[in-house]
């Protein structure tokens, strides 16, 4: 049995890390999240500016303060947060920069599996793996960021054990 | 048409009569509507309206009953319907593991009752035969239950001998059924008087409604009235009323509960108005519920539900299966499902007091951040500050009520203070499991375990609250969850 007290992420090398192109998938879409939220703080302080007078210049000025932090340090912080490690009957997924998840899902439990590509995904050459369960909760286990072929191949693993009625 | 036609069947001719009945309620209801839209010298033109609309609906009920046919086979129930777009739908007898059965008021009157074809799918609707007669329902559950058994030439012979070697597991008494009702105590007669209001009121004439007019008119009396004597009657009145709606409520949906033990699961039957038979079959219960209250458990009584695959006439997918019970009635129902009354108390494991804490830290922020916004705009906000003691009380009592228990291959969670349930959940019915730990649980060590289960409906996820770290990795790597190699 293995020594449960440690912690299980990636830091402490417990853990498969994702593809290190996620780093730049999450950049990429964190670049576009956060644009239309920036435009619309812009219009809305500098009509705010024109109607009442006081300078917006700070908030424009946080608001792109808040938007290099999202670009620069979150993707970092949340790829590293992530990690997975394929046992003998299951597989178990980290998660979670807050909110600190480790799900497990059990082979024999999964009902299908999705590989999924964006068109971000796609340019970096990663694929999101996703394990549909039969229960209400976690019905849909996502691991984003592996390497293409890898994705395949842990379908592929998995496919074996999939069980076509319930129990 | 592969079969002789002579041999498809149509739905019992009470059907489309009950169809144009059911629609009957909603042209009268319609009927102010249509008279206030047209305005007030056109209520004949209105009522015209309505017997066109009712003579449309009864067409229709027709020539949908005139296309709808089904055909009990061998192997396979067949469905064609639709009046423009054909459907033919097969269910071989293999997948269908029960006929359940639903009659509502009128339906009985007419001795009809709605078949539903339960299939082992997750969910959905699979077949519906709206409406048959009691009979040919029968003649239907022996035919495939006949199949099932592997003798699908003796139909009409066994009808009798299964209907009465079913067990019966659980009973409703009529005193049972009044202590139910009086536990069921519900002031929701208030809410539907108020939708009733609202939806009366609009056809009023606007200043009817005008309280200032009402005041005005009745202001000096209603001071008069308002002394400390009708208050405690008006509260005498509350309670009344809250308790004959319990009792109501209870009574038409319980009444004549009657769980029996077929072949494949557990049948239920139950209701005073709809009349509803219900099959659970077995292979799709997930895990079971006992829950009760604070006070009823203080006088012994239990309620308990099942967690299953698929349909129960859509309200879900958990199954009263004893609505008010004590722990032996809970027994024999308990042996069909393989399962085990839950330990007492003292054997559960507690959960971190860690939990207390951590309650304590969060509601105290939470209650000071409330206190210090409210107070820029309310100089009595120090009035806030009595929810303090309850703040601090609460999860001390949660925690306490709080504990799981691994007995083989269930798994006991037990769960709330004022409402306390123990869920009863079969290990290997585990579907996926996840730790979860949030900010404030990580300063203290803390983790949580919530558990997924199929068909979730009775307070899903099944969460085990803030364990010790360690603990937590211990029970979903080595009990809940054992996937290592």
């Amino acid at each position: 049995m293995t020594d449960v007290r440690t912690v299980e992420d990636v830091d402490s090398g417990r853990l498969t890390p994702l593809d290190p192109h996620q780093k730049a998938v999450l950049r990429v879409r964190s670049i576009i999240a956060g644009l239309v939220p920036l435009i619309i703080l812009s219009v809305g302080a500098s009509i705010l500016e024109r109607e009442a007078g006081f300078s917006s210049l700070w908030i424009i000025g946080a608001g792109i303060f808040l938007y290099m932090a999202t670009i620069l340090l979150l993707p970092e912080r949340r790829y590293r947060r992530w990690g997975y490690r394929q046992e003998g009957q299951g597989i178990r997924i980290a998660s979670g920069l807050i909110v600190r998840r480790e799900t497990v899902v059990p082979y024999d439990r999964v009902q299908h599996i999705d590989i999924s590509r964006g068109p971000i995904e796609r340019f970096f050459g990663v694929a999101m793996l996703t394990l549909h369960t039969a229960g209400s909760y976690n019905s849909t286990v996502d691991l984003p960021g592996l390497a293409h072929e890898d994705a395949e191949r842990m379908r592929d693993e998995i496919r074996t054990f999939i069980r076509h009625d319930l129990p | 048409m592969s079969e002789p036609p002579e041999s498809w069947s149509r739905l019992h001719p009470a059907t489309f009569a009950i169809r144009a009945l059911e629609q009957l309620p909603q042209f009268v209801l319609g009927l102010p509507a249509a008279a206030y839209f047209i305005g007030n010298s056109g209520i004949m033109v209105a009522l015209l309206f309505a017997l066109v609309g009712i003579a449309l609906s009864v067409g229709l009920a027709y020539l949908y009953w005139l296309r709808f046919a089904y055909h009990v086979g061998e192997e396979q129930l067949i469905i064609e319907s639709g009046i423009l777009n054909r459907n033919r739908r097969t269910i071989p007898f293999d997948r269908i593991q029960d006929v359940s059965l639903e009659q509502k008021l009128l339906a009985r009157l007419f001795g009809v009752s709605v078949a539903r074809i339960e299939t082992g799918g997750s969910g959905g609707d699979e077949g519906e035969l709206d409406c048959i007669s009691r009979e040919e329902a029968d003649r239907l559950r022996d035919r495939i239950r006949a199949y099932r058994a592997g003798s699908a030439s003796e139909t009409d012979t066994t009808n009798e001998a299964t209907e009465v070697s079913e067990p019966v597991l659980y009973t409703m008494s009529i005193g049972r059924l009044v202590i139910a009702g009086l536990f069921n105590f519900s002031l929701v007669f208030l809410a539907v008087l108020g939708g009733v209001w609202q939806y009366v009121g609009s056809y009023l004439p606007s200043d009817y409604l005008d309280p200032r007019q009402w005041i005005d008119t009745y202001g000096d009396q209603a001071a008069g009235l308002m002394t400390a004597l009708p208050i405690l009657w008006f509260a005498l009145l509350l309670i009344a009323i809250g308790a004959i709606t319990g009792l109501v409520r209870t009574i038409a949906r319980e009444f004549g509960f009657r769980l029996t033990r077929t072949e494949t699961g557990l049948r239920r039957q139950r209701g005073l108005f709809t009349r509803t038979d219900v099959v659970i079959p077995l292979k799709r219960v997930q895990a079971v519920v006992i829950s009760t209250s604070i006070l009823k458990r203080f006088l012994g009584w239990h309620g308990m539900a099942v967690q299953s695959l698929g349909t129960d006439g859509g309200a879900g997918t958990n199954h009263v299966v004893a609505p008010l019970a004590h722990t032996d009635d809970l027994k024999p129902i308990l042996d069909e499902l393989h399962s085990r009354p839950p330990p007492p108390d003292d054997q559960f494991e507690r959960v971190s007091p860690g939990l207390i804490y951590r309650s304590w830290l969060e509601d105290g922020i939470v209650l000071g951040v409330v206190v210090v916004g409210v107070s820029l705009f309310w100089t009595g906000w120090s009035w806030l500050l009595l929810l303090a003691p309850f703040l601090a009380i609460a999860p001390v009592l949660q925690y306490r009520a709080h504990g799981y228990c691994i007995d083989g291959d269930l798994m006991f969670v037990r769960r709330g203070f004022w409402r306390p349930r123990v869920t009863i959940l079969p290990l290997d019915r585990v579907q996926s499991a996840s730790l979860v730990r949030g900010l404030t649980q990580r300063g203290f060590g803390l983790a949580t375990l919530a558990i997924g289960t199929a068909g979730a409906s009775l307070g899903s996820p099944l969460r085990i609250l803030d364990l010790e770290e360690p603990v937590a990795r211990r029970l979903l790597g080595q009990r809940v969850c054992p996937v290592g190699s």
